[in-house]
């Protein structure tokens, strides 16, 4: 319902109001806080992956990683599992044994000494997810198709939710090449055309989070996870997406729902200010230092979904490619080469050859011609 | 009759040059005795004894009465002893001729020795020069009114006068009235059924009458005894001649409470506002002291308050959300208000409940003589007013509506918002009833109502909804009382059917039956006092969550109703030590019962309230008292006025504070509920010290004022990072005490009279919040003090109107402000992926400055009396300089990155144009 407050207010704020970009004054020595991104899997086969990394200026795109670090993870019952760091802020291990009978906590030794380490907490298991429903909705308001989650737990004991999902879909060059451009001179054919069928891959940036606590069971039934705007590219040929499903003790769901609420749903007419976000990972060695992060664990559910075209037709994707005709002198062709466009057909009467921008061309400037081991 | 005595005036002129025989008339000497005689035996007595002849209206003289004793006196003396104290004069020519006359004295010559010996002071005469004026006044302020049974000797001792001032067109009583007697000090002001009660030494007076928008009169009384005397006044603005500002608008000088803000219909209309409705908080908020957090918000910051600190009355009934359309319009209907008090320091001890301020809109009564309306004609909404006489001069009512039609600013969208809606609409209704002269009765009723979606499945509804009935009754002249029953409510809706397994409907209302007694003692010239008891009881659904339909999994969830009982007796006396000196001192003596049925949550003391550490539940049966609350309220101020015009004034006032609206948005929204207290959440207590200078200047026609205050704030309510305010069944768990702390000087000025009129203010002021219990399991900013939400430093404002003749005017509005604070990022990290901010404390800064004119022009048609219509025309312009002020400023992670938007609500110039007809 919050949800839909800020909704209704976005959408207040595009009648009357008017919004324009604003950079926040420089801040001159920003804190350099600690910040762990953990989940203990405890799928058997699956590692467990967390990355820590620093807190760092505004606008600077690099992530800070916290290299050299002693990652472990701490039974009550005195068991101890030690990370492997395999580079840039990430850390690995396997704790498919970890027993859902005790809690853990996650223990950190920095390279300069420092002592961080989580409140001790129980896993828990996440129900399966039931199905990745979508719907085609041609209402002004989703125009599109939104794709679901729908799970539920028959003990109504998981009640707290978050999902993550990867996306990939198949898509085709806007034009099937059959000449290739090499830099002395036009060639032959691809042989065969590689460049034309691709996968392009992405994964969910925001938050997604369900609750069940207000109703009498424990059922999420069409949970959104996302939207796919109408006519887009993902639905052009064959749309996959991957959901991963993990439940969480209440303190982590408050603690990812201020998380949400502070970055991705603020700015209302009503002025919702951020809250100060306490997660569950403290500094042993200095208490007043901030520690960012909520660690939990327990298993992970997936479930893949496919969308073809012919499900949600009509769709009409438009790459919005031009086609060049240029004649085959080799300046023209390498002037247009060099703007970053590229060859696809010859024509021989008269003589011309077709260019065009070159992700019309070449799939594989957005996306992998390599096709999933599971397509 | 003035055109005979004239005529008479004229035949005496031609006789001037025989002056000095009224001496000679006058030297015969008379021996009489008479008791309780009329004057037609005197008179005859008098012809008999010696050669003159009397001329008089026998009518003006039939209550005289004579009694007299006299031997061998000259007939001047004789009738010096007997017109002594009365409006009776005489003069004699030459001729032996004697005119008595009434309220004015016949001049038979020019001699100056005769007029030095006339005494001034007793006699009011009618001069060449003065005629042109005096006919520009009120017809009855020539009259001389007599007050009590007519007597040539004065008792010693004061009498008092009581009665009403009314409207001349309308019949309506009007408010604040200031009544002095000349020479100043001893003033009255009229209470808000019109009634005044003056304590005056018997003998002839002149009543300086004044009040905002009207005309100034003067009325020339002899008070004889107590009795009664209603006036009738004319508005200011209906005249077509130059207003003559002769004498002192002193209210603000004379009142001897401090803080104190009132504007009257009229000055609220011509300031622009966006629309171009006129729009009552809107202006409100251009005066010193009084701020609020943005453009889209109307709730109130007065002195450091927060939105809910401000007690909102309408005619009685407390409103508890004063805006529609999220908060860009005021609830007020603008063509039933008549005026607007705002009380920010001295809160009179009738008033309790809230800690920071008392913002009373009271609502015209019916013409009481004709059937008037009006309808105007606005962008956004449409108004009609009816109102007239039930029964002429006796009952009357007046009833307003206004609706938006805003659908169609919502239908200009791009397509995906078509299935949004959003609409409002008000409706007042009051009726008067003039029993008799010492009872009245008044019904009030206002209903509102909100609703909207915008782009989604989920409707929102919310409205106010008060009755109230008040019998005014006159014990005497010297004791009113007024008795009110009232019931106000506010609810709220939403629903969602979009997802038919989580489809719901949740509601929440407050409701308040009132009892209201408040009495005012006129017990002397130096004392009034008021008393009085207000009772509330509350019934609060705090929310109740059910599903949409049978498809839907929602468990209902209805959170147990809150009982409340607020009881308060108040004694206020205004005492005026001396014309100089004056106090009130008042106390409210509170009680607040929170009720059951409840059960109460129990948890440890003195640690955190969490919902792990509850140890149990405690169920209270229905009435039974869990949780008392009590203390007294101190209401003191004081006036010392070192000149006529030059008072300076102090006053402390404390409050309490026994309902809490829990909101964690920086605006009030329309999803806010209300709390009352219990046995966690303890009262808001405010206590604030003031000192102010009030000078006024150019005949009292520029009035400046500087006030300093400083303020303390206990209980005041902050939240739990993430906390949950609706349907939360522990939410003491979720909120923490805050102490709050305010200051500031509030420069104003004011121009009452003339072609430009209108205000400067310069507030500067500080508000702090401090949270730093260790029990309460949270400190914000590491328990430091920081800066609230609507911590506004600087603050100028100014409302001009400048008036080029009678039809056309232009108003101006400047306004600049320094941006509130808010809480920005100070650092970035990756997580969950996407780049995510860190917020720095708690408003740790500020949102840019805020600056805006409004310009707009109003045309009134002509002002010939007798037409069917009167129409008016605004034409203006919002925001004339197209500044976009940032209303706020926030980070989104989007795709993954982080994107800043500073967001302006207004963000061009908007013009508006609004015509209105009155009927």
């Amino acid at each position: 319902m919050k949800t839909g407050i800020s909704f209704l207010l976005i959408a207040i704020i595009s009648i009357l109001g008017c919004k324009q970009s604003y950079l926040p004054p420089a801040i001159a020595n920003p804190p350099n806080y600690l910040v762990v991104e953990a989940f203990l899997n405890t799928n058997a086969g699956e590692n467990t992956v967390i990355r820590l990394s620093h807190t760092v200026k505004l606008d600077t795109p690099l992530i800070s990683p916290e290299q050299g670090a002693t990652v472990t993870v701490e039974g009550a019952d005195n068991t101890l599992y030690k990370f492997d760091e395999s580079g840039n802020g990430a850390y690995t291990a396997s704790l498919s044994t970890l027993n859902y009978n005790t809690s853990y906590r996650l223990h950190i030794v920095t390279a300069t000494g420092k002592q961080y380490a989580s409140d001790y907490f129980p896993l828990i298991a996440s129900p399966p997810i039931d199905s990745i429903s979508f719907k085609r909705m041609d209402d002004d308001d989703h125009k599109g198709v939104t794709v679901y989650a729908n799970t539920h737990d028959p003990q109504n004991k998981t009640r707290f939710y978050r999902w993550e999902y990867e996306e990939t879909w198949e898509f085709h060059s806007a034009y099937f090449a059959n000449i290739q451009y090499v830099p002395r001179g036009m060639t032959a054919n691809y042989s065969p055309n590689t460049i034309s069928t691709c996968w392009h891959n992405d994964n969910s940036t925001s938050i997604i989070l369900g609750t069940s606590t207000q109703l009498a069971s424990d059922v999420i039934h069409e949970a959104p996870l996302l939207q796919i705007p109408l006519n887009s590219q993902q639905i052009s040929v064959r749309y996959s997406i991957l959901v991963k499903q993990y439940a969480l003790p209440q303190a982590a769901f408050d603690w990812w729902q201020i998380l949400q609420k502070n970055s991705e749903q603020i700015g209302s007419i009503f002025g919702v200010q951020p809250s100060a976000n306490k997660g569950n990972m403290h500094c042993l060695t200095d208490t007043a230092e901030q520690v960012l992060g909520f660690v939990s664990g327990g298993s992970v559910q997936s479930l893949r979904t496919f969308i073809t075209i012919d499900q949600v037709r009509p769709w009409f994707y438009d790459p919005e490619c031009a086609d060049y005709k240029v004649p085959p002198i080799p300046d023209s062709i390498a002037f247009y080469y060099s703007i970053g466009y590229l060859p696809w057909k010859a024509d021989f009467n008269p003589p011309l050859t077709h260019m065009a921008p070159g992700r019309c061309v070449d799939c594989t400037l957005s996306g992998t011609n390599q096709r999933p081991y599971w397509w | 009759m003035r055109r005979s005595l004239l005529t008479l005036l004229a035949v005496f002129l031609a006789a001037l040059s025989a002056a000095y025989a009224q001496q000679k008339a006058a030297e015969n000497r008379l021996s009489l005795s008479l008791s309780h005689a009329r004057l037609d035996s005197l008179v005859s007595r008098i012809e008999a004894q010696i050669p003159v002849r009397f001329y008089y209206d026998a009518t003006s003289f039939d209550s005289l009465d004579v009694d007299l004793n006299v031997s061998n006196i000259p007939l001047d003396q004789l009738l010096d002893q007997l017109f002594r104290n009365t409006a009776f004069h005489y003069a004699i020519d030459a001729d032996g001729n004697v005119f008595l006359t009434k309220g004015w004295t016949i001049q038979t010559g020019l001699a100056p020795a005769v007029s030095n010996q006339l005494d001034s002071a007793r006699r009011t005469s009618i001069r060449f020069g003065e005629e042109k004026n005096a006919r520009h006044k009120e017809s009855s302020e020539s009259k001389l009114y007599d007050i009590g049974p007519r007597t040539n000797t004065f008792a010693p001792g004061k009498a008092v006068i009581s009665g009403v001032v009314r409207n001349a067109r309308t019949g309506e009583p009007i408010a604040n009235v200031v009544i002095s007697p000349e020479p100043p000090g001893m003033a009255t002001v009229t209470d808000r059924y019109g009634y005044y009660s003056i304590s005056l030494p018997r003998g002839h007076h002149t009543l300086n009458v004044q009040g905002l928008g009207l005309r100034d009169s003067h009325f020339q009384l002899m008070l004889y005894s107590d009795g009664k005397m209603d006036m009738d006044l004319r508005e200011q603005v209906t005249t077509l001649r130059e207003v003559i500002v002769s004498s002192q608008k002193t209210l603000n000088v004379n009142r001897v409470q401090l803080g104190v803000e009132q504007l009257n219909i009229q000055q609220i209309k011509q300031v622009p506002t966006v629309m171009g409705e006129a729009d009552i908080l809107r202006v409100v908020l251009t005066l010193p002291g009084v701020k609020s957090v943005g453009e889209a918000s109307t709730g109130l910051n007065v002195r450091g308050s927060s939105a809910d600190q401000n007690l909102i009355l309408f005619n009685d009934a407390t409103i508890y959300n004063p805006s529609h359309f999220f908060g860009f319009f005021s609830a007020f209907n603008p063509e039933v208000v008549k005026g607007v008090e705002l009380y920010k320091s001295s809160i009179p001890a009738q008033y309790g409940g809230r800690v920071a301020s008392v913002l009373d809109v009271t609502a015209r009564e019916g013409n009481k003589k004709e059937f008037t309306g009006s309808a105007g004609i606005g962008l956004l909404t449409s108004r009609v007013t009816i109102e007239g006489p039930l029964d002429k001069d006796k009952t009357s009512f007046i009833a307003g509506g206004r609706a938006t039609y805003a659908d169609w600013l919502l239908n200009l969208l791009p397509q995906e918002y078509k299935h949004s809606k959003a609409s409002f609409s008000d409706f007042n209704l009051l009726i008067s009833h003039n029993i008799n002269e010492k009872n009245n009765l008044y019904l009030s009723g206002y209903l509102s109502n909100d609703r909207f979606n915008l782009n989604s499945d989920t409707f929102y509804k919310y409205g106010n909804r008060d009755l109230n009935i008040k019998w005014k009754h006159t014990f005497s002249n010297k004791v009113t009382g007024a008795y009110t029953l009232g019931y106000d409510r506010y609810q709220y809706n939403i629903s969602s059917d979009g997802n038919p397994v989580n489809g719901f409907k949740l509601s929440f209302d407050i409701n308040q039956f009132n009892l209201k007694a408040d009495h005012t003692w006129y017990l002397n010239a130096r004392n009034t006092v008021d008393f009085g008891l207000n009772s509330i009881r509350y019934i609060l659904h705090p929310g109740n969550y059910e599903p949409y339909d049978t498809s839907s999994l929602v468990t209902p969830n209805k959170m147990q109703p809150e009982y409340g009982q607020e009881n308060a007796i108040y004694v206020s006396d205004r005492i005026t030590v001396n014309p100089v000196f004056s106090v009130v001192a008042g106390i409210r003596y509170s009680l607040f019962g929170y009720l059951g049925p409840h059960t109460e949550n129990l948890y440890p003391e003195g640690q955190p309230k969490t919902v792990l550490d509850q140890i149990g539940t405690a169920y209270f049966a229905g009435g039974k008292l869990i949780k008392t609350y009590q203390g007294p309220e101190y209401r003191l101020s004081a006036r010392y006025a070192l000149t006529n015009s030059f008072s300076i004034k102090a006053g402390y006032n404390s409050l309490r504070q026994y309902t809490h609206m829990l909101s964690n948005t920086t605006s009030m929204a329309p999803t806010d509920i209300w709390k009352l207290s219990d046995p966690h959440i303890r009262p808001q207590l405010g206590d604030q010290l003031s000192l102010g200078l009030y000078k006024n200047m150019a005949s009292n026609t520029i009035e400046t004022s500087v006030e300093v205050y400083y303020k303390h704030l206990h209980d005041y309510l902050d939240y739990r990072s993430g906390a949950t305010l609706i349907l939360n069944p522990h939410i003491e768990t979720d909120v923490l005490n805050s102490k709050g702390k305010a200051y500031g000087v509030e420069l104003s000025i004011r121009k009452t009279a003339g072609h430009l009129t209108g205000w400067l203010s310069y507030t500067w002021s500080r508000t702090f919040l401090k949270t730093d219990d260790p029990t309460a399991g949270e400190i914000v900013n590491h328990g430091n003090w920081y800066p609230a939400d609507f911590d506004i430093p600087n603050d100028f404002s100014a409302a001009i109107n400048y008036r080029l003749n009678h039809r056309f005017s232009i108003s101006g509005n400047f306004l600049y402000y320094t941006g509130r604070p808010i809480t920005l990022p100070i650092a970035e990290y990756y997580y969950a992926n996407s780049a995510r901010v860190l917020y720095s404390d708690r408003n740790a800064y500020r949102i840019p400055d805020y600056f805006r004119t409004d310009l707009s022009l109003n045309l009134d048609g002509n002002y010939k009396v007798h037409q069917r219509t009167h129409n008016s025309w605004t034409i203006g312009v919002y925001n004339l300089t197209g500044r976009k002020n940032p209303y706020n400023v926030y980070f989104l992670s989007e795709n993954g990155g982080i994107n800043g938007y500073k967001l302006s609500i207004f963000g061009s110039a908007i013009p508006f144009i609004n015509f209105n007809i009155r009927f």
